[in-house]
């Protein structure tokens, strides 16, 4: 007497949810991400009939599961790395072999670390940041294409990054919404003397600063500001993109977080089908927001000294509307969205029950908070995660079921 | 047989179209076969001597020659003549004796023929304690017993009501099957009965409170008649919400009055004596009409072809010739009683009574290879009364009984949601219920 549920059949529903986001960043990043999800699973896939016959662990290793952490681990992977040419570096380093060794090294850490169900770590979070510590700048996307050459075009075919007469790197931000952005564009680059920068329309892709390392350059202190000072106002009026291209699509970032409407519809369809807790992903966003309004974040930035306040809405120059504005920002810059829905959700590193899942959420929402204002926004969550996770264990082992009788 | 009607819809468990609704339903009154194993007490129990063997009784006559201390009267279904005393299985799984009876007649007349002077007709002249240890002593010389997962020891429980205090009675009308509406089916069409059974038993216990449990997502008019009983009665109807295991004694005691009950244990320690719709109408027959408990309603439903038979079967009966005479085919099926979830196999040989009502007839499963756990989580979610079942399966495997508890295996009511909703279709329910029959001081690390 079953209901006719598999383990391959879980997993395939996975997949489904994930396609989501996918088609998302298929259409913002065009044929390079296609060919990255294909190298990336692929490599996985062949990897997997290879470490299936390592020692006992490697016959527990379900392949169903493997592929859809494959596709996890291309989501968060920005489509450049499909490329012949190094992005940011003068070097002779070309990225696309970056692609097939992630997928290797995913099933190597999956064997490593367990097996599917056995580990309490994600193999993915520990891939990325495997590759975040040996390829760091080159997992900074810096393009996305246009309206009109969604899926087709190539990400790649963008204006040169400005610079400045400092020979510093010019971020460079619009104001228009990206869905909007059909025609010529122009730009407000902060840091250089000229006050435009025209992006030709001849070009398939636009360049523009990912919000991501804007705020992180801001709430770490880390930049020194190009004027005499720089203000939390400032920030979100002049640097960071409208709002919608974080919601809809149109801000650089990794293939599968880009679109946050894509990543909130998959995982509704996740919590509609019962395969993921609703708690989790509800209490992860909730306490990362509400640790982002509390958190000590910097208002005022000058030349030599940085105003931190906690609770930065009672400040006379922020107020409610700007704190929760910066709030929004943060939720949606990084892939904590798709941390959330995607990964925190996964069953091998959340708890079993539910007043341990609950405790794991509202502890990876306030560490992924923490390391996404401190260290990287791009990777601060999957940290927060993967610390979070470690725990897992003893909350299964100490929260005692409340029976009912 | 019911006829396919709108209300047919889809078994959730087995996929098989059946009909759902218990209106238009006949009950339909089974031959006797040609030998009847009357249960005459469990096994290993001590009980009154039986009649010699070959001796020819009639129906109604009592199969034991001196009173019983504890215990039901068995008596004997049918005219007949006695056989000898074997060791048997009850629909339900207990082990019993039985006794064998030769019928001497194929089918029962209308009005017992048999000794029924054990019934009086007369009023018990002795009220408060008194009218309850008469009334239980009635009800055991009728042969009134009731045994099964969703309608706890009667006798039993009257028993006990006699050193406990019990403000409640629930009579559960519940079926948390909807291929089965046999409480329903029974509860339409003896509803007097049913309702003079909760007044009398409510009254010999001094219960204040007395309450018909329904399923809350059912359609008002299939209780029309039991509402028509009930009008200008103390009784109560009350809706339950929930699917199955809603008819479960634990989750009913929990949902209609808020008190918890271990699995397992008597109702009478929460001050309720609970019993379902059969029983209901066991009792309510004596009341009005003086009858010993000689037949009970069956449920039998035949998941490969989506048909559902309600009959009446006389005690004794072997599970075996009740399907033949249904014409259902017993090759290559699984059988399994009370709720199709719990998975309590049986064969041909076990024998109706007081245990289980319902039976399910399956193909014969293929043995399964139940892969890893993939800690889902489901098993969890699913389980009614708050268990871990995947920890518990865990402990089953080291034999941990400590460890069991501590993540709620006494608290488990064996429904099998655990087992059904498992993706890698672990066996959970059985883990659980091999490890809850260990002593505790086995421990294997």
């Amino acid at each position: 007497m079953h209901s006719g549920m598999t383990p391959d059949r879980f997993h395939a529903l996975h997949l489904l949810a994930m396609s989501l986001p996918l088609t998302a960043g298929l259409l913002l990043y065009g044929w390079r991400a296609l060919f990255l999800v294909v190298c990336v699973v692929g490599s996985a896939g062949l990897a997997v009939l290879a470490w299936k016959r390592v020692a006992r662990r490697g016959r527990q290793i379900q392949s169903s599961y493997l592929i859809g952490s494959a596709l996890l681990l291309a989501l968060t992977l920005p489509a450049q790395l499909f490329s012949g040419v190094s992005p940011t570096l003068d070097s002779g380093f070309v990225p696309w072999p970056i692609l097939p060794a992630a997928g290797i090294l995913l099933v190597a850490f999956t064997w490593l670390l367990g097996g599917p169900t056995s580990g309490r770590v994600h193999p993915v979070l520990v891939t990325h940041l495997f590759l975040v510590i040996v390829f760091g700048a080159m997992l900074e996307p810096s393009t996305v294409l246009r309206p009109g050459a969604m899926f087709t075009g190539d990400v790649l075919d963008a204006p040169p990054v400005d610079t400045t007469s400092f020979g510093e790197v010019a971020p460079a931000s619009r104001r228009d919404p990206w869905i909007h952005s059909g025609g010529p564009d122009t730009i407000v680059a902060p840091r250089a003397d000229a006050a435009a920068v025209l992006q030709p329309e001849s070009t398939e892709a636009l360049r523009a600063e990912p919000a991501a390392r804007a705020l992180i350059a801001f709430t770490s202190a880390r930049e020194s500001p190009e004027r005499a000072w720089t203000s939390l106002i400032g920030l979100l009026r002049d640097r960071l993109p409208p709002l919608e291209d974080l919601i809809i699509g149109g801000n650089p970032g990794p293939i599968g977080n880009t679109s946050a409407v894509a990543v909130i519809v998959g995982g509704l369809f996740l919590i509609y089908r019962g395969l993921i807790d609703y708690r989790i992903p509800l209490l992860i966003l909730l306490s990362a927001f509400c640790a982002f309004l509390v958190l000590p974040v910097p208002v005022l930035i000058t030349e030599n000294d940085s105003q931190f306040i906690w609770l930065a809405a009672r400040h006379a120059d922020v107020g409610w509307a700007t704190a929760i504005t910066f709030a929004n920002y943060e939720l949606l810059a990084g892939p904590l969205m798709l941390t959330a829905f995607f990964i925190a959700t996964a069953p091998s590193i959340r708890p079993m029950t539910r007043r341990g899942r609950t405790i794991y959420a509202v502890l990876v929402g306030l560490l992924a908070a923490f390391f996404q204002l401190y260290m990287n926004v791009s990777y601060g969550p999957y940290i927060g995660l993967l610390l979070a996770s470690l725990l897992t264990p003893m909350l299964d082992s100490y929260i005692k079921p409340r029976t009912l009788v | 047989m019911n006829a396919p009607d709108s209300t047919d819809t889809t078994h959730p468990v087995s996929g098989a179209t059946v009909a759902a609704s218990p209106e238009g339903v006949t009950l339909r009154r089974l031959k006797f076969p040609q030998r009847l194993w009357v249960p005459i007490g469990l096994t290993g129990d001590a009980s009154a001597p039986t009649v010699a063997e070959g001796r020819a009784v009639l129906r109604g006559d009592a199969l034991v020659d001196a009173p019983v201390v504890s215990g039901f009267v068995p008596r004997a279904p049918v005219a007949g003549v006695t056989g000898r005393v074997v060791e048997t299985i009850l629909l339900g799984g207990s082990r019993i004796r039985a006794m064998e009876l030769r019928c001497t007649c194929d089918r029962a007349d209308e009005e017992e023929t048999g000794d029924v002077s054990h019934v009086s007709d007369e009023q018990p002249s002795r009220t408060g304690e008194g009218e309850l240890t008469e009334w239980t002593s009635r009800l055991a010389g009728a042969g009134i017993w009731a045994d099964r997962v969703n309608s706890p020891d009667l006798l039993g429980q009257l028993h006990q009501a006699l050193r406990r205090p019990v403000d409640t009675v629930v009579c559960s009308l519940i079926d948390a099957d909807p291929a089965m509406r046999l409480n329903a089916v029974v509860a339409r069409r003896f509803a007097v009965e049913v309702v003079e059974a909760v007044e009398l038993i409510g009254r010999v216990v001094g219960a204040k409170r007395q309450v018909l449990a329904v399923e809350a997502e059912v359609p008002q008019r299939w209780w029309g008649p039991v509402r028509r009983a009930v009008r200008d009665k103390s009784i109560r109807l009350s809706a339950v919400h929930g699917g199955y295991p809603a008819g479960d004694t634990t989750l009913l005691l929990q949902r209609v009055v808020d008190r918890k009950l271990r699995p397992g244990r008597s109702p009478v320690e929460v001050g309720t004596i609970v019993f379902d719709a059969v029983t209901a109408v066991a009792v309510g027959r004596l009341v009005r009409r003086g009858r010993s408990m000689l037949q009970t309603p069956l449920g039998v439903v035949d998941h490969r072809t989506g048909q559902t038979t309600y009959a009446i079967a006389a005690v004794g009966t072997r599970l075996g010739d009740v399907l033949r005479e249904l014409s259902i085919d017993l090759s290559h099926t699984a059988l399994r009683t009370g709720d199709l979830l719990r998975d309590r196999l049986t064969d041909e040989h076990a024998v109706v009574g007081g245990g289980e009502v319902v039976v399910h007839v399956t193909h014969d499963d293929a043995p399964t290879n139940p892969q890893a756990c993939i800690r889902c989580g489901w098993c969890v979610d699913a389980c009614p009364t708050g268990v871990h079942p995947a920890a518990v399966l865990g402990a089953a495997q080291s034999l941990d009984t400590e460890c069991g508890r501590r993540f709620g295996m006494d608290a488990c009511i064996g429904c099998g949601l655990c087992t059904y909703v498992c993706p890698s279709q672990l066996p959970i329910l059985h883990g659980i219920r091999q490890l809850s029959q260990i002593k505790p001081d086995v421990t294997i690390t």
